[in-house]
């Protein structure tokens, strides 16, 4: 026998009329995730259901949504791993709605673009020097380095449901993630965006963006590193190695003996039509 | 001030609260357990003993600090609580107006209190 799975979905049109539940009958298919589930209902039973996803693979994270009272990736989390034979599926909470399923997430990148999530360094970047990093300074940063921009950790944050001014733990952690880079010199510039009242201070360590993450990224341990990092700044304890340049590689020189060699060109640009003509 | 140092200065106000509370626990509510160590007061709740610790001016001054790291370590949270509830740059000058005021104020009096007490 067929098994089925029971999914109702929030739908919602920013016409003035409130939210109401959908219910829709899947066919459960073994590996199936919620979003085969959404692709299903869009594609056989109702075409006006809207929805965010792009990569289906964990990547872009564009299909966060809020299942069954917890915020998931729909492409990443397998209908069977939530347990259960029906599905609510509500757009992430602490976001305006759009759409049925499709939140604004304009506000967590404006926050994001606040704490200067870039390298800032004090000279100009001299391409035939690399800067050198040693794989325990790669390791500072390197878990903070896989967020993906979904909005869970904010939709989970008890602090961003109630002050919509808070930085937020996205935002935070991706501070923290640039602080801590040791070829970054901007944490100064930083300060500046996360000293401040609803900045880095209002994050009560409640834990739930770290929980809720699909990425591992514990942004609550880079929030704490954070606030260390600043208390320690005033009392001018923090530092970190400067990145140093290593010698200048020359582009035009030939690898050394015994070298992986690039394999050899196989369509020239004359063969194709991107030759120019 | 700067942000991150009332948010330091919390944290330190803590760890003081728990030693000065493990004092006054130790002192006033297991008055059992340290006169067995030749320590504290026979029956410190008697209020002949109040009376007492009110002109010792170790205790005023302990009660003094006491009493200002522990308004400190409540109003800074509660104003944490009121810049999320109503979360706006204009109302955060009026919510460091009010917590500030009501700490002063309950400060002064019950500075007045014990200091007015061990001078009578």
């Amino acid at each position: 026998m067929e098994r089925r799975v029971s999914v109702k979905v929030q739908r919602y049109a920013s016409n003035g009329l409130p939210p109401r539940i959908e219910q829709y009958e899947v066919p459960q298919k073994e590996g199936m995730t919620i979003l085969d589930a959404l692709m299903f209902i869009k594609e056989n039973l109702d075409g006006s259901l809207a929805f965010r996803a792009s990569c289906r693979m964990g990547i872009c994270g564009s299909c966060a949504m809020f299942v069954n009272g917890y915020p998931y990736l729909a492409c990443h989390t397998q209908i069977h791993e939530i347990g259960k034979q029906e599905l609510i599926i509500k757009p992430l909470p602490n976001f305006p709605v759009v759409k049925d399923l499709v939140v604004d997430l304009s506000s967590l990148f404006d926050r994001h673009r606040t704490v200067l999530p870039y390298l800032i360094r004090s000279e100009e970047p001299d391409d035939t020097r690399p800067i050198v990093q040693r794989p325990d300074e790669l390791e500072a940063f390197l878990k903070f380095s896989y967020c993906i921009k979904c909005g869970i950790c904010v939709s989970g944050c008890p602090t961003c449901a109630s002050d919509p001014t808070f930085l937020g733990p996205q935002a935070l952690a991706q501070a923290w993630r640039y602080s801590a880079d040791n070829r970054d010199e901007g944490f100064a510039k930083r300060k500046e965006s996360l000293d401040r009242p609803h900045g880095v201070w209002n994050c009560h360590l409640a834990g739930a963006c770290s929980e809720a993450c699909p990425k591992g990224v514990d942004p609550a341990l880079g929030i704490q590193r954070l606030k260390r990092a600043l208390i320690a700044s005033y009392f001018g304890l923090f530092r970190k190695r400067k990145a140093t340049l290593g010698p200048p590689v020359s582009w035009e020189a030939a690898p050394p003996e015994g070298a992986p060699r690039p394999p050899e060109r196989t369509v020239t640009p004359e063969d194709t039509s991107l030759s120019g003509d | 001030m700067k942000e991150g140092l009332g948010w330091f200065f919390q944290l330190f106000t803590g760890l003081f609260l728990v030693a000065l509370l493990g004092v006054h626990m130790l002192g006033m509510h297991m008055d059992t357990l340290l006169p067995r160590f030749g320590m504290g007061y026979k029956d410190p709740l008697v209020f002949q003993e109040v009376l007492k610790r009110g002109h010792a001016p170790l205790f005023v001054a302990f009660y003094v600090v006491f009493l200002g790291l522990a308004l400190y370590h409540g109003f800074y949270g509660l104003r944490a609580v009121l810049m999320e509830v109503w979360a706006s740059s204009r109302t955060l000058s009026s919510i460091n107006m009010l917590v500030w005021s009501l700490g002063l104020f309950l400060f002064f009096l019950g500075t007045a209190v014990s200091v007015g007490f061990f001078l009578v």
